[in-house]
């Protein structure tokens, strides 16, 4: 099938002759993902990489730099040259990896171009759980004994973590009173849940809504100023506790720091028009995912307000170097 | 290259204590007793415990020397030339960026079918050939992104 | 019985064929690519999906995957460069059995014990997936981590004539697996201050360069001349297909149920399956001495294991939306676009599509054979090619296939750096497999051993109190004192030095 495209889009590009030069795109661009193949953000790139090659008339090749815990791929998309051909689906962890002294890369390295999707987190609780409502929760780790309550997600100081340490800190309770456990992701943390390892998993609801449909696990909170589209039945962390913390994994596209100006614009236009797609809004709404679009300068706001907030919660909390 | 049982025991037993050196100043998880160091610790004390019974072993069987060169470590043909496949290999990975994927697969494979006393025609021609095939192959079909260097954009 | 009929339908479609079949292609020429794996194939139809009928979508991803994994193969038994990790586990004795001349006993056990294998875990998956689900799902970071040390035992009867050096081997492959971020406390390790190194060793480059690069340095070293004797052709691939059903049938069940109960364990694939499988003939075979040296029993069972594991690897996917492996973590995320939303609802209330991928699994296992066929039929070209013109293009297939791993020049370091180690491993008797293995293992055993001690506070007495924990710990046990004794009896043996064997041309 590749084969066939190739050869459709080579005969394609032979018959067009020679591209007017001045006119960007002229050859393919690649989007860098910082996670695998197979994952969320995998996917989401995938599916914006077909809708950019629509709109740009390029093939859009996504390719996959892992490893590092998005170290190694958001550090490619800050090197590479600021010429439009290299783009990056940034995610999350620039906010949180340079607070761990990860790296020194922050979100001022990237020229913004479209943020595409939030995910807040949830608070999941085994569908056994004696804990019906957020507050009970909260209650319970407050008055148990330190490591009472176990929960996983994600790796130490990654996203998941931040998001329950800060929910705890913002009620005034201590979050090392929670321990956390590290885990690869948010699929072998609802796994540890189910085989009772551990207590809560505040993961994205998308990544537990197999087990929510199944009846396995039920989602007690939803740490968004608004309820979720996916479960307008669970309730919003403030609604439950009164507590104003929120917390929502997000991605976007960005590009090395120093892009052309006519570049980003026309990037942020084709971005728009793929948000708007049918196939964009079908694909998220199917699979879950919180679709939430800031053109440009937003989107870099977005990020400066987001990385302010998790430094601070991080520092609060005693994972920020 | 082939070590004597004690000297290889030598050798693991350095890098054992190396690595459970390495890891005891691994800081733990914060609040927890373990983290970073836990397994690499482990690793290294087995890595002891078996380098001391090598060493054991060779210490028991008597003399040996302690490196021994197979036949083709002495023979300076054979050495050039896995040093010149092992240089070809640096090659690549500092100039493949630079000039692009096309001209340094060519030299590469090139090199190596003179080495392997291959007849220059014969070593160009297939050169060419290969460098072009592969890249047809992996950039183009398999979208692995192959540096295109100075290699002006092929037509398909 | 109707939602069956309907099934049939829905199977029975140009389209669906159609894309079932192009797909197969397409696996099996990724996969037979060293450096592309199975999940890379994969994951590179995804937007293509975007555009076919669900059933057709999942099927094209259902064949594609079973097809890579059993493609890998091939170039492992021709050129020792073995494909996918999962042929890692017995490409020495494929490969050993091409330089014997019987490339076809090697490739043809590959295609009908894994087309086989496949089928069997479907089967499994059909009949048993919600039990045997709620049975997965209960495993916890302890169960995981004795059988993470299961898996590690399998080193010692990989390297059996020399445990020390099997062990050595083993740690080195844990080393090499520690390196990066990639551990539970998320503190860099073993990075020497390099980013690139954050990301921690890639398994597909280390393969690469420790089977592959080995064997290129060897070759260039002992000169043209060692061409001569080099086997020409592959001969009917069917021919033995006769008596390896009679004489190894019950390899090929074990195989079978191995690889089936580590594939639906979410957290454990096809790669962790093939070594394990491996090792267990080995075990309980009667000429474990033949086992590396082309000898086609160990083969069977682990070509079985790894595509029943693919199989078998759908049951929490499906049931539970957990995938069993990368590739069903890929298909998960589209069955959702397509509204095949995973999870118990899926086998009640749209059953016929639900029948109708369990079709097209027994189908691209079906057509597996043929087509794999096909595909050692046009491969096998490669052993006509004199040896020095063969080299110089093995090295740049390796370098593409290193590189393409990250998609980066480290890939290529990582390789070069372990063609040198595998070579010096080789030069001084240490066994290959237990390094690789320990690579494949370690992630797995470190994650669930801190969680473990994390979760426990320190008490050791949380490894083994629960039920299922404590009953393979008890196996666990259990094997080691076999081993040991089997150490300690034949003492003057074991204690002979090793000797130095004969180079290898």
């Amino acid at each position: 099938m590749k084969l066939l495209k190739s050869i459709l889009v080579s005969v394609a590009l032979a018959g067009t002759a020679v591209p007017a030069l001045a006119d960007y795109p002229e050859r393919p661009i690649t989007l860098y993902v910082a996670w695998g193949a197979g994952g969320g953000t995998d996917a989401v790139a995938r599916l914006i990489a077909v809708g950019l090659e629509k709109e740009l008339g390029q093939p859009v090749n996504v390719v996959n730099r892992t490893g590092g815990s998005g170290v190694v791929g958001h550090a490619a998309m800050a090197e590479a040259d600021p010429d439009g051909y290299t783009l990056g689906l940034a995610t999350t962890e620039v906010n949180l990896m340079h607070w761990l002294g990860l790296t020194e890369l922050d979100y001022n390295v990237y020229t913004p171009l479209a943020l595409m999707n939030t995910d807040p987190a949830g608070v999941q609780v085994s569908a056994d759980s004696e804990y019906k409502t957020v507050g009970d929760l909260l209650k319970a780790i407050n008055d148990s004994p330190a490591g009472t309550f176990k929960a996983t997600g994600s790796g130490q100081g990654s996203s998941w973590h931040v998001a329950i340490a800060g929910m705890l800190n913002a009620a005034g309770t201590d979050a090392s009173k929670v321990t956390w456990v590290p885990s690869d992701g948010a699929a072998s943390g609802l796994q540890e849940l189910l085989a009772g390892g551990v207590d809560i998993v505040p993961s994205s609801l998308v990544e537990a809504r197999a087990l929510i449909e199944a009846g396995r696990v039920k989602s007690l909170a939803y740490m968004s100023s608004e309820r979720s589209q996916l479960f307008p039945d669970v309730p919003t962390l403030k609604e439950e506790s009164g507590s104003d913390w929120e917390f929502g994994a997000w991605r976007g596209i960005v590009a090395p720091k120093g892009l052309p100006d006519d570049v980003r614009d026309r990037l942020v236009s084709a971005l728009e028009t793929v948000y708007n797609s049918e196939d964009f809004q079908g694909f998220m709404s199917k699979q879950g995912f919180g679709a939430r679009f800031l053109p440009g300068e937003e989107f870099g706001k977005f990020m400066a307000t987001n990385d302010v907030n998790f430094g601070e919660t991080m520092k609060a909390i005693g994972l920020a170097k | 290259m082939r070590f004597s049982d004690s000297m290889l025991g030598a050798i693991f037993l350095v890098a054992g204590i190396a690595l459970g050196w390495y890891s005891y100043e691994l800081p733990s998880i914060p609040g927890q007793n373990y983290g970073a160091s836990t397994f690499p610790f482990m690793i290294a004390l087995g890595m002891i415990a078996c380098s001391a019974r090598l060493i054991y072993v060779g210490w028991r069987s008597g003399k040996e020397p302690p490196v021994f060169l197979s036949e083709n470590l002495r023979n300076p043909r054979a050495l050039a030339a896995a040093l010149a496949t092992i240089l070809l290999i640096v090659f690549y990975i500092l100039f493949s960026k630079r000039l692009g994927f096309i001209p340094t697969a060519f030299l590469i494979t090139l090199c190596m079918f003179l080495i392997l006393r291959v007849s220059l025609l014969k070593a160009v021609v297939l050169a060419i050939f290969a460098s072009l095939a592969c890249d047809f192959i992996f950039r183009t079909l398999l979208l692995v992104p192959l540096p295109s260097g100075i290699m002006p954009r092929l037509p398909w | 019985m109707d939602a069956i009929a309907q099934a049939f339908g829905l199977v029975t479609t140009w389209d669906v064929i159609f894309s079932v079949l192009l797909a197969s292609i397409f696996g099996l020429f990724v996969g037979a690519i060293p450096g592309l794996t199975a999940t890379m194939a994969t994951a590179m139809l995804v937007p293509l999906t975007f555009f076919m009928e669900p059933v057709a979508a999942v099927g094209a991803m259902v064949a594609c995957s079973a097809m890579a994994i059993f493609a890998g193969d091939i170039p492992g038994a021709l050129l020792r460069i073995p494909g996918t990790p999962a042929s890692a586990a017995y490409v020495e004795d494929t490969y050993r059995l091409t330089q014997k001349g019987k490339a076809e006993l090697g490739l043809g056990a590959c295609v009908l014990f894994s087309a086989l294998g496949g089928l069997f875990g479907t089967l499994v998956l059909i009949f048993a997936a919600p039990s045997l689900a709620e049975f997965a799902i209960k495993f916890s970071s302890p169960e995981y981590f004795w059988i993470a040390l299961l898996g590690l035992t399998c080193a010692v009867f990989m390297g059996a004539s020399n445990p020390a050096r099997g062990l050595l081997s083993l740690f080195i492959g844990l080393t090499v697996a520690s390196v990066g971020l990639n551990n539970p406390a998320g503190i860099p390790r073993l990075t020497f201050g390099s980013t690139e190194m954050l990301a921690g060793i890639d398994f597909i480059p280390v393969m690469i360069g420790i089977f592959a690069i080995s064997e290129v340095l060897r070759t260039v070293m002992a000169g043209t001349g060692a061409t001569e004797g080099a086997p020409r052709a592959v001969g009917n691939i069917f021919r033995d297909w006769g008596w390896m059903l009679k004489n190894y049938w019950a390899q090929s069940l074990r195989g079978n149920v191995t690889g089936t109960a580590i594939g639906i364990l979410p957290g454990a694939g096809a790669d962790v399956a093939a070594y394990v499988s491996y090792a267990v003939s080995r075990r309980f075979s009667k000429t474990p001495e033949k086992y590396g040296e082309g000898h086609v029993e160990g083969v069977i069972e682990a070509a079985a294991a790894n595509n029943a594991s693919l199989s078998s690897a759908w049951v929490p996917a499906l049931v539970f939306g957990i995938p069993g492996d990368t590739i069903t973590a890929i298909v998960i995320g589209v069955l959702y676009v397509k509204g095949m939303n995973p999870g118990p609802t899926l086998f009640m209330f749209n059953p016929q599509t639900i029948y109708a991928v369990f079709l097209i699994f027994i189908l691209a296992n079906l057509i597996m054979v043929p087509l794999g066929w096909g595909l050692i039929k046009l491969s096998k070209n490669i052993l006509r090619v004199p040896k020095q013109v063969l080299m110089p293009l093995i090295l740049i297939f390796c370098i593409v296939g290193a590189f393409a791993s990250n998609n980066a020049v480290y890939g290529v370091t990582i390789m070069l750096v372990f063609g040198i180690v595998g070579y010096l491993m080789e030069e001084n008797g240490i066994p290959i497999a237990p390094c690789v293995l320990g690579i494949v293992i370690g992630p797995i055993l470190e994650k669930n051993l801190i969680s473990t001690l994390i979760k426990s506070q320190g008490n050791l007495l949380d490894f083994v109190n629960r039920p299922v924990a404590f009953g393979i710990f008890v196996l666990f046990c259990l094997i080691w004192v076999a081993i040991i004794w089997s150490w300690i009896r034949p003492r003057e043996r074991e204690e002979a030095a090793w000797v130095p064997e004969e180079p290898k041309p």
